[in-house]
């Protein structure tokens, strides 16, 4: 269906493809694997229009073409799924699914367009849905299926679709998992961007990895393992993801007792001593996020109490919690975590605003030495730091927005899923800084989706489920299995 | 129509308030110059609610409906009717090319429209050579029949209505319409789902102006005379009435049902309030009032239903976040 050969692209000085082959079989899913900046977005914009290689062919369904635009993109039937949704929240889920679309005419009523729309829900997973109904009382994983409903009203023949599963929780990834299959066997070319290295075996036949602009003959998942993969990916071997662990043992910063906050169903008690890492883990919805939210003065305490230091402590406000020196790196990176349009110097000294200012005026040159010190100790390179934010890799930017809040000095760090958007190579550096900081004495507290990292990183994870704190023990008491049960369905896990 | 439950409740109550202490309320003559009276609003904020829908705002529609007003002028000694006609069409063309300018040149609206807010107030000094233009005396009662009245529908009035109802068609039955929608609601979702930003904002823009056109053309006819400095309060009615009708600012999101029930709300307080024999001060300090308390309870209503939505598990992120 699709053969990509050759392909080579130069921005500038940087050479962003050297020499990459894709080659895609109808009724096939291909994962495309890589680092970020590998130069697999670039290949990417590529096949959807947006960019025009220097060199190589693009053949599609067996004759060379030459794709100028994204229109022409859409005529030859290839769609592009961009990590961010393209689904528009106030026009009806039908509208949605045909939009765009042309052939039906400038003349359309809701219903008419509802029935249209109908089969392609329905293969999607989606028949039970009121297609009349504005997107956005829809669930992100709802939407994501309803972007896959229009690739296939489209009669899509090659899809890409980048990175599909990012915000979802395991039970919704299973049912775009499900759409995804279902798009295969229609008998469109898949081409799956993905940072989860389990999807790649569980949804795609091959792979193809890109590593510094040369991709590899693809392979077969069924003949490589993970680390094969990461290999592959790194150029190197990821000894290890996870950094070990100094067992966080001092003396208790943070006693929570009887605590309830919006988005828990029970009352919730816990101690966090000096140095030690806790982790939750819990799907979308279930609460695991709730607890810090409460203590970032994100979310009202509805009852219970806090103690902090030993004195009593109450996180009335944002403000309060980063006078308290609490600091709280939220999930959505690119709403709360950096100044995608402010440079690297202000974005990691923002939080200690006051601290290099004098009356109100901020000094330049404490800045620059401030931020120096934070790029030092998290491996940002220095010479990026007149850099916009926003043009960083996401494993970067994941790095400015943890990094920021170490210059406040807090006592503890808390973090909304940690390496959301972040490649593997950049997430094992990230824990590694994590992990850094904990032996220096901070405390940590985090949530995440991934089961995998709560387990491999924290010291003591918590399991969340339905706003119920299910269970709390040393890592090293748990498995995956057991705490992929409990975020589950925990009844059936004693 | 839930959504619109509320707002035509307090229509009601505003007609009800007045239509107890103002007879002239529910008499056939009052409703005519009630109706009337929301001629030269309605139609304008029809056309920069289209636009507001578009995620954008034409604030060049004041000076829009003076150009035309005095061009129709103008234009009379060939005919009411065509003077009408091209004055309207003139005004959609240049609407047009502005909603082409914006989309092609990436400009915010507000900006671009700001600047041909003082230039099509140029245009019509020029035109008008800086003095009240008037219709020949001899032809004088050849415009009389926009002043005629059938009960309680005028020309004014049934233009209103045919208006709402053409524009109501567009917006819901016509992929054209709900483009505008579509990139109001998501810029960027759109072009990444295929569609064009450009045609529905030189429809928005065409709209709007070629409304205001029609609006301030007929006007002028109707009063046989045009200012080149009229209509400039005009472009706050009307974004005050999409404000009151449910139109967001940030795009997407707006009616034609909700726009109507926005500009009568408006025109029931503020005749009702001059028809008391209170002064215009109290007429403009009232639609003020009107205004941010609704904004306000609007928001207080969100603030409720969020605070209801804490209290299950669910709302969590998609409340917060």
């Amino acid at each position: 269906m699709l053969r990509m050969q050759n392909i080579a692209k130069r921005y500038g000085a940087t050479l962003a493809l050297e020499h990459v082959d894709l080659e895609v079989a109808a009724g096939e899913v291909m994962a495309l694997l890589g680092e970020n900046g590998a130069g697999k977005s670039t290949l990417v914009k590529i096949l959807s229009g947006l960019e025009h290689p220097d060199a190589g062919s693009i053949e599609v369904n067996g004759a060379v073409r030459a794709i100028a635009s994204p229109g022409q993109a859409k005529a030859m039937g290839i769609s592009y799924v961009a990590q961010e949704l393209s689904v528009i929240g106030c026009l009806s889920v039908a509208e949605n699914v045909l939009l765009g679309d042309t052939t039906i005419g400038v003349f359309r009523s809701q219903s008419r367009l509802a029935r249209l729309a109908r089969p392609y829900l329905e293969r999607v997973g989606l028949g039970y849905i009121d297609a009349l109904r504005p997107a956005e009382s829809f669930s992100v994983a709802e939407r994501q299926l309803i972007e896959i409903a229009r690739l296939l009203s489209r009669k899509t023949r090659i899809a890409i679709l980048d990175e599909p599963t990012a915000t979802l929780s395991e039970t919704e990834i299973d049912r775009v998992k499900a759409a995804v299959r279902a798009l295969a066997a229609e008998g469109c070319a898949v081409v799956y961007v993905t940072h989860r290295l389990g999807e790649v075996f569980e949804l795609a036949g091959r792979a193809t990895i890109i590593r510094n602009g040369r991709s590899f003959p693809a392979v077969a998942t069924s003949s490589v393992t993970v680390d094969q993969l990461i290999e592959m990916m790194l150029g190197r071997r990821l000894d290890q993801m996870f950094p070990e662990r100094r067992g966080g043992g001092g003396d208790e910063l943070l006693v929570i007792k009887d605590c309830l906050c919006p988005g828990l169903t029970a009352p919730i008690s816990l101690t966090l001593r000096k140095g030690e890492m806790i982790g939750f883990a819990g799907q979308i919805g279930s609460g695991a996020n709730a607890i810090l939210k409460m203590m970032a003065g994100l979310l009202p305490i509805q009852q219970g109490s806090i103690s902090l230091h030993g004195k009593p402590f109450t996180p009335s406000s944002a403000h309060a919690s980063i006078a308290a020196q609490i600091a709280f790196c939220s999930d959505d990176r690119k709403r709360d975590g950096i100044f995608a349009a402010r440079n690297l110097f202000e974005n990691l000294t923002a939080p200690t605003i006051d601290g290099i200012s004098r009356l109100g005026v901020i000094d330049r040159t404490r800045e620059a030495v401030r931020a120096r010190g934070i790029a030092q100790q998290f491996d940002i390179d220095v010479n990026k730091l007149g850099r916009l934010a926003g043009n960083l890799s996401g494993g970067n930017q994941q790095k400015v927005a943890l990094g920021k809040w170490i210059g406040l000095d807090p006592s503890i760090l808390m973090v909304e899923e940690p390496t959301r958007g972040v490649d593997v190579g950049a997430r094992a550096e990230i824990y590694r800084h994590l992990r850094r900081q904990t032996d220096a004495g901070l405390s940590v507290l985090f949530s995440s989706s991934d089961t995998h990292e709560v387990h491999g990183l924290a010291d003591r994870v918590g399991t969340f489920f339905r706003g119920r704190l299910i269970d709390l023990a040393p890592a090293s008491t748990m498995t995956v299995e057991s705490m992929t049960r409990a975020i589950t369905h925990p009844d059936l896990a004693a | 129509m839930r959504e619109f439950a509320a707002r035509f409740a307090l229509m009601l109550v505003v007609y009800a308030g007045f239509a107890t202490r103002e007879p002239s309320y529910y008499h056939v003559a009052g409703i005519a110059s009630l109706l009337d009276g929301a001629f030269l609003t309605g139609v304008i904020a029809l056309g920069v609610g289209l636009t507001m829908v578009a995620g954008e705002m034409d604030l060049s529609v004041g000076s829009m409906a003076a150009l035309a007003g005095v061009l129709s002028i103008k234009l009379e000694t060939f005919g009411v009717l065509p003077a009408l006609v091209a004055s309207t069409a003139l005004a959609a063309l240049v609407g047009a090319a502005q909603g082409w300018f914006i989309a092609r040149l990436r400009i915010n609206s507000l900006i671009f429209t700001v600047g041909t807010l003082i230039a099509f107030r140029g245009f019509a000094l020029l035109l008008a050579g800086e003095q009240t233009v008037n219709i020949p005396i001899a032809d004088l009662d050849a415009t009389d029949f926009l002043s005629a009245h059938w009960l309680f529908l005028s020309p004014l009035g049934g233009l209103l209505i045919v208006v709402a109802l053409l524009i109501f068609g567009l917006t819901t039955f016509t992929s054209w319409g709900r483009e505008i929608y579509a990139i109001g609601g998501g810029r960027t979702e759109a072009r990444a789902a295929g569609v064009s930003v450009r045609r529905p904002l030189v429809l928005a823009f065409a709209m709007s102006a070629g409304l205001a056109g029609l609006a301030g053309a007929v006007m002028s006819l109707q009063s046989d005379s045009a200012t080149p400095l009229g209509y400039d309060a005009v472009l706050l009615d009307a974004v005050t009435v999409c404000l009151i009708g449910g139109v967001a600012l940030r795009g997407g999101r707006g009616s034609v049902v909700g726009i109507m029930i926005g500009l009568f709300t408006l025109r029931f307080l503020v005749s009702g309030i001059a028809s008391l024999g209170a002064p215009f001060w109290a007429q403009s300090l009232a639609s003020g009032v009107l205004l941010i308390s609704l904004i306000l309870a609007e928001g207080g209503y969100a603030f409720l239903r969020r605070r209801r939505s804490f209290a299950g598990v669910g709302g969590l992120r998609g409340g917060m976040s």
